[in-house]
């Protein structure tokens, strides 16, 4: 599902045009990239959960050259997906 | 940074704010939001967003693990996953504060235990920061030295660009007033500080605390003057005072932080189906039309004579290629049903809607109200008397004979396709 399909679906679901699903969709997520970018974690009920991680800095070694590399330390988003969704998933899957 | 821990209900009343909609409505969508990535995960496996990120059904596979209580070993199963991939732009807007970073080579040789050591205590990043710096190397010295300074900024960029213009700002309404008889001014100009620091709206009251004093001590002095100063200098210490506020008021303006474009949103509860491919279906349509009535018009004019008595009682449409003679039935408008559904079904030619439109006058047809109950009106050619049904077969049984023919055939008008009979080639009427 793209995001043309994703749209079209939501569209149909809440009664709207496409074009303003957009528009509205584009809201949403504007919306929650300055939430994250500020550090909130976003909790949804019975989907899961969008956390900002910090990852620390590390070294890796390149397995052909054997050179090492201290890689940053980085903000993630990390989602983490309630064990509903995985049911539901897991069905569909199967089906 | 705000841990802030958010629900649906809080991006829902930001959502509202935002696109200045009723608070039930972004209340629905936020929840039908997470509805449809959910639906598509289940049908798709993969839901992909533009501008957040893809959700993707992840396979994993069944693996040994050891039970930490009793040592003894058993098989995780295989299952799934919902795997979330931030976009790009959501990606580098959340690393913001760590961007200036980069990948370091290490040096052959170098002491890495000291590193691994500050990995044992995984503590807030100052630690992380400063802790390296000691090491020996200058490879490693040189990538913690930044670490000190991308920190502090995004705590302390937003301010210091409003900040400097108040701080400014102040000092010359404080010049010309201490020149004014002091007794009434003082009030005036201790105001005036006060409410520009308002409009800019800065957090840093610093402007005000040194303004205060400043305007203190020079009060003061003034005061001694005093009694030499004239009424004219009174009048224009407040003249200047008020513009200066006015100043300062415009300025509140500029320098407040709007950072995102407010977007208005227009609420309409419209067709689910009739959208833009409608309107340029419409559009299409109606070009063709225009194109068709010219060609027609002549005939219909000739025709004029034939009109079906019937069509007096019900609305025309006008220049359309058929008569509304009749009514085929009604229909109620519910969710699901659109215009173009029941012009498909009642005529098998969706571009018919409009003669619903018409029957029942509506103005957009993408905007139908609810359970309104629609007349479906029966149609007649104008000039062969046929159905639409019937049209349309005879439409198609001319295309098909004039590609077999010869294929410029197929390009004759379409308004005069449906006039040639079934068995009768494009290339008969020509």
């Amino acid at each position: 599902m793209n995001n043309k399909e994703f749209i079209a679906a939501l569209s149909q679901k809440e009664s709207l045009l496409q074009r303003d699903t957009q528009k509205l969709v584009n809201l949403l997520v504007a919306e929650l990239t300055s939430q994250f970018e500020n550090g909130s974690t976003l909790t949804v009920q019975n989907f899961g959960q969008f956390e900002v991680k910090k990852k620390l800095e590390r070294v890796v070694v390149n397995p052909s050259s054997g050179q090492r590399m201290l890689v940053p330390p980085k903000l993630v988003l990390n989602f983490k997906s309630y064990p509903a969704l995985k049911e539901r998933t897991q069905k569909g899957g199967e089906s | 940074m705000n841990d802030q821990r958010l629900t649906p209900a809080d991006l829902a009343s930001a959502l509202a704010r935002r696109g200045s909609l009723p608070r039930r409505y972004s209340e629905d969508f936020v929840r039908s939001f997470f509805e449809v990535i959910e639906e598509g995960l289940v049908h798709d496996n993969l839901v992909k967003i533009k501008g957040f990120g893809t959700f993707k059904v992840v396979d994993i596979d069944a693996r040994e693990s050891v039970n930490v209580s009793t040592g003894e070993r058993f098989e995780i199963a295989s299952h799934t996953k919902v795997s979330f991939t931030p976009d790009a732009t959501l990606r580098d807007a959340v690393n913001k504060p760590f961007v200036a970073f980069e990948t370091v080579m290490v040096n052959d040789g170098t002491d890495i235990t000291q590193l691994e050591r500050i990995w044992d205590f995984p503590t807030e990043d100052s630690s992380v920061a400063s802790e390296p710096a000691p090491a020996a190397e200058p490879v490693v010295e040189q990538k913690p030295a930044p670490a000190a300074e991308p920190k502090p900024t995004p705590a302390a960029e937003p301010t210091p660009a409003a900040e400097p213009t108040p701080a400014a700002e102040p000092t010359p309404v404080a010049e010309p007033t201490p020149v004014a008889e002091p007794v009434k001014v003082a009030p005036v100009k201790a105001s005036v500080p006060a409410e520009t620091e308002q409009k800019v709206e800065t957090p840093k009251d610093e402007a005000t605390k040194e303004a205060a004093p400043e305007t203190a001590a020079a009060g003061t002095e003034a005061c001694e003057k005093s009694h030499s100063c004239c009424r004219c200098h009174c009048l224009w210490g407040i003249l200047l005072a008020c513009l200066f506020t006015i100043f300062g008021y415009c300025l509140g303006y500029y320098w407040h932080p709007v950072a995102l474009p407010e977007w208005k949103f227009e609420w309409k509860k419209a067709e689910p189906k009739v959208d833009e491919q409608a309107e340029a279906v419409a559009k299409e349509a109606a070009a063709k039309e225009a194109a068709a009535k010219e060609a027609a018009a002549k005939k219909a004019a000739e025709e004029e004579s034939k009109v079906p008595a019937a069509t007096r009682n019900y609305p025309q449409m006008d220049g359309g290629e058929y008569w509304i003679v009749g009514e085929l039935g009604m229909e109620t408008m519910s969710p699901g049903k659109t215009l173009l559904n029941m012009a498909l079904k009642y005529y098998k030619d969706k571009d018919l809607f409009k003669y619903i439109c018409t029957m029942n006058e509506i103005d957009n047809p993408d905007i139908v109200p609810l359970n309104k109950e629609l007349k479906i009106p029966e149609l007649r050619h104008k000039e062969s008397g046929m159905t639409p049904q019937e049209v349309a077969e005879a439409k198609k049984a001319a295309s098909k004979k004039a590609a077999a023919v010869n294929a410029p055939a197929s390009q004759a008008p379409a308004a005069q396709a449906p006039a040639a009979q079934p068995s009768a080639g494009q290339t008969v009427t020509e």
